[in-house]
């Protein structure tokens, strides 16, 4: 037989083996996960969707399920979020979000301003890393296929994809943001701007930066707040106090909420800010009314 | 394809790389993977109740507050379920009993549409949600611990007929199960949006008691006790 022949056989063999797993299923059971869209880019709006009139925020209902209207007991900042529409309503008109991701932008821009301004603080390495993490970190509106819950819900959540998941070569941060979420931003944006902050700001927590390990850049400040040893330790699948003490006061350098933070009152607390921000207090209504460059940008149009 | 069909496979699919990929690695890691198979097996007391929680950092930071979801389907009447804090109700929703045994995987965390157009909720019948509770279960157990610290955290505690219960905590996203934790969190807390029971009786759906067996913050980690 010639090898003409062998080749021959051996691709009919291949073929009809091809074809024996394709009509069985084998491949189609090869359904890929659907993919993941990250959408930190303006939203077009179809012709169609334009011809429709834009639904009126409060035809959507704000039902605040926690916190209090305006966000403060008295002065003092509370929890606050407004329940989200859910999978089967129509979401909110997408100018809506546009604008919300040119604010973003503007936040993150302001968080890279002041680690900029603040560099001398930490190493060569830690500064470009940070600088990094920050700028690779991604925006997206909670979709049903990946975290229905936050549908539901009214808060920015800040989270690292599973390892193995990859995004343009890279596994950066993802911040979801809910239809609920972007009622508080239509009701009170300092105090949405400042939540961005505080999401975009859990990506230089001290146990993200310090891969498992505190941040020795954050541990005066942290322990000058009041976190022992075992709250400043990253512990597995526990909520990182440490993460929440550092992104809180990052985020109020750069974003006023417009109440105070309740960890943040007194003189004692603001003494620990200026560990990080020596230029500068919290911001707060009463100590740290500097306002950010898009705060003011607004304020002036 | 469903999410959650995705994640039986993936659980099928990574139980099977995780013996193969542990045989290689260590008698330690395959002999965990093995005890969670083997529990699964053994244990065919039905998942009749559960807790997913999405814990809260410190309220002096004013972040976000705890969120529960309880869904218990013990007795024979209709399941119930609970949120906190407490959802508003749905405004003219009308409710459609599910009279088939199974789900179709369109209705999973998605609220199917009547002839009119208008959305509607399918309501979960007792081994609905059994079948749920048992793929959060199975997910769960086929998974290893959480490696890094969270800045969010899902915890789900389950418990069987026969009183053995499931617990773990891990970051959101960070796991197939932790996903199919959300996808459940949503499907209930939609039925707890529902108009199950009379007008007059809407505090019923009012925060579960702690004393019930809500998860205590000091349960982190899985546990199979009895």
């Amino acid at each position: 037989m010639s090898r003409m022949h062998v080749g021959i056989a051996v691709g009919g063999v291949v073929i009809a083996g091809a074809a024996v797993l394709h009509y069985s299923g084998v491949f189609q059971s090869t359904e890929r996960a659907p993919k993941t869209e990250v959408v930190e880019t303006r939203v077009e709006e179809p012709e169609a969707r334009r011809k429709t009139p834009a639904i009126a925020p409060d035809s959507l209902g704000f039902d605040l399920v926690s916190g209090a209207a305006g966000s403060t007991d008295g002065n003092r900042c509370t929890a606050v979020e407004y329940a989200g529409t859910g999978p089967d309503v129509q979401s909110l008109d997408p100018t809506i979000w546009n604008r919300f991701v040119a604010d973003y932008q503007k936040v993150k821009g302001d968080l890279i301003a002041w680690l900029q301004r603040h560099s001398a603080q930490f190493s060569p390495e830690d500064f470009a890393r940070m600088e990094s993490e920050m700028r690779e970190t991604r925006v997206m509106r909670p979709q049903a296929q990946i975290e229905p819950d936050l549908l539901v819900r009214g808060v920015a959540t800040w989270s690292r994809p599973a390892e193995g998941t990859v995004m343009e070569g890279k596994r950066p941060a993802l911040i979801q943001v809910s239809d609920g979420f972007l009622k508080l931003y239509l009701k009170d944006k300092k105090r949405a701007h400042f939540e961005i902050a505080r999401a975009l700001s859990h990506v230089w927590s001290s146990c993200e930066l310090g891969r498992g390990k505190p941040f020795a850049a954050w541990k005066e400040y942290l322990g000058c707040m009041g976190l022992n040893d075992e709250q400043q330790e990253c512990q597995p699948g526990k909520i990182s106090e440490s993460a929440w003490a550092s992104s809180t006061a990052l985020a109020s350098f750069v974003a006023n909420p417009g109440c105070e933070i309740p960890a943040f009152q007194g003189d004692e607390p603001q003494r620990c800010l200026r560990l990080l921000n020596p230029d500068g207090a919290s911001g707060s209504t009463e100590t740290g009314s500097r306002a950010t460059a898009s705060e003011r940008s607004k304020e002036t149009s | 394809m469903n999410r959650l069909e995705m994640a039986c496979r993936w659980v099928g699919v990574s139980t099977v790389i995780s013996v193969f990929g542990c045989v290689g690695g260590g008698s330690s890691n395959l002999s965990s993977v093995m005890d969670a198979i083997e529990g699964m097996k053994s244990n065919s007391s039905p998942v009749v109740e559960g807790y997913i929680q999405f814990p809260s950092a410190d309220a002096r930071w004013a972040g976000p507050v705890l969120w529960s979801v309880y869904a218990s389907a013990r007795d024979e009447g209709q399941p119930v379920f609970e949120v906190t804090p407490k959802l508003p109700r749905r405004q003219n929703l009308p409710s459609v009993p599910e009279l088939s045994g199974r789900t179709p995987a369109s209705a999973l965390g998605m609220a199917a549409r009547s002839a009119s157009g208008a959305p509607t909720v399918k309501t979960l019948g007792r081994e609905e949600v059994r079948e749920r509770l048992q793929l959060l279960a199975t997910s769960v157990a086929s998974f290893e611990e959480e490696k890094v610290a969270c800045v969010s955290a899902v915890k789900v505690r389950l418990t069987r007929a026969d009183g053995s219960v499931l617990e773990k905590q891990a970051c959101r996203g960070s796991a197939v199960w932790t996903q199919v934790a959300s996808e459940l969190a949503a499907e209930f807390m939609d039925q707890s949006r529902m108009a199950r029971v009379p007008a007059s009786s809407s505090d019923s759906l009012a925060a579960p008691a702690p004393a019930s067996g809500a998860p205590q913050e000091s349960h982190q980690d899985q546990q199979e006790h009895g």
